[in-house]
């Protein structure tokens, strides 16, 4: 069945356990939102898991995904606090604080040591950060996409991303 | 926030997600589809679609066995018989559910002993003193359809339960059966 003119369909007969639909969910999804999840997480072994453990859920959900846009927006989320909860029990090193980053021109006060990789930069920075910049900077959502898939504010998303953006740009390996 | 300057910045990050896009991140392993789908298969071996097994049991039952259908009308507190030994299509109707059945997710229906769940292709559901039953995808005809033998004779309570998707109990239905000498 052709992906985006049977969405609908394809979502339906997935719901009553029709593997070959969901296998072609899996297949038409999971390559854009494997690498969301890569940047997520910045380990390939947790964003399998965070990955599978997120398609699983989404069994259950099936019946919520209307068109295309709502089905990634929920992986996106699901996802995030998937993520999110992991880290709660697992973080060890502390993330770089951009609160402290204003919103005026002028370089970021905080920067890493030596210039770093994207995936290391990532990682050094607090995941309501990371998000921000992944959704909008590497999948290309709107700000107003992205923020109703983080459940902040507009002008709430643009000042986190603003500070994400100074510090990334000013420690990137480039 | 200078816009110009948040613009500019905005396109720098953009570029460098787009020059660092590697390749392996794009790609998941193979396996992780292969388990993905092997946990969907046991979502629905462990719900309804064993039960669509039902439709295809019908003809090969009424062809080869002696097979009591009764309609267990759904208020009724009536005692329905059956014969031991042989599988029984029960059919709850549910049209009286009427008010409630918008919010009804899934039934249970719970056995007592000597009485054990039937299926053709799905063998070990016999071992099962319970079933979920999917509303959406279960409900026939208006009509809530599982197939049950009864081991011994003697009067037996089969309860079903409607829930909704908090796992809330909306409605309790017992049905009545009076299993007669096993079959010969």
């Amino acid at each position: 069945m052709d992906w985006q003119n049977n969405f609908k369909d394809i979502i339906k007969q997935a719901q009553k356990g029709n593997e070959e639909a969901f296998s072609q969910i899996i297949q038409n999804t999971q390559k854009k939102f494997f690498g969301f999840c890569m940047y997520l997480c910045g380990d390939m072994h947790l964003a399998q898991d965070v990955c599978q453990d997120v398609y699983i859920k989404a069994i259950e959900h099936l019946k919520d995904f209307e068109n295309e846009t709502k089905l990634y927006n929920w992986l996106f989320k699901t996802a995030k606090n998937h993520y999110i909860d992991f880290t709660r029990n697992h973080q060890n090193k502390p993330y770089i604080d951009l609160e402290d980053i204003s919103d005026d021109e002028g370089n970021a006060s905080e920067t890493c040591e030596g210039k770093l990789e994207l995936i290391e930069i990532l990682q050094k920075i607090d995941p309501k950060y990371r998000i921000a910049l992944i959704l909008v900077d590497s999948e290309g959502y709107t700000y107003r996409e992205a923020s109703e898939i983080i459940g902040l504010t507009e002008d709430a998303l643009r000042s986190r991303l603003h500070k994400a953006r100074k510090f990334f740009i000013e420690n990137i390996k480039k | 926030m200078n816009t110009r300057l948040e613009n500019k910045l905005e396109k720098n990050v953009k570029e460098i997600f787009q020059t660092n896009l590697k390749e392996e991140y794009l790609n998941p392993p193979v396996y992780m589809q292969t388990r993905i789908l092997a946990r969907y298969r046991e979502y629905f071996a462990n719900r309804v679609t064993s039960f669509w097994g039902i439709k295809k049991l019908i003809v090969p039952i009424v062809a080869i066995l002696l097979v009591v259908i009764w309609k267990v009308h759904f208020f009724s507190s009536d005692i329905f018989l059956a014969q031991a030994g042989i599988p029984m299509l029960v059919k709850v109707e549910i049209n009286q559910l009427d008010e409630i059945s918008t919010q009804i997710a899934y039934a249970k229906v719970t056995l007592p002993t000597n009485i054990q769940f039937y299926s053709k292709n799905y063998a070990d559901i016999s071992n099962q003193r319970s079933l979920i039953l999917n509303w959406e995808t279960t409900v026939q005809n208006n009509a809530l359809p599982f197939v049950v033998i009864g081991k011994k004779a003697g009067p037996k309570v089969i309860i079903v339960n409607f829930y909704d998707k908090f796992d809330k109990l909306l409605f309790s239905k017992k049905l009545h059966v009076s299993f007669n000498g096993k079959h010969t």
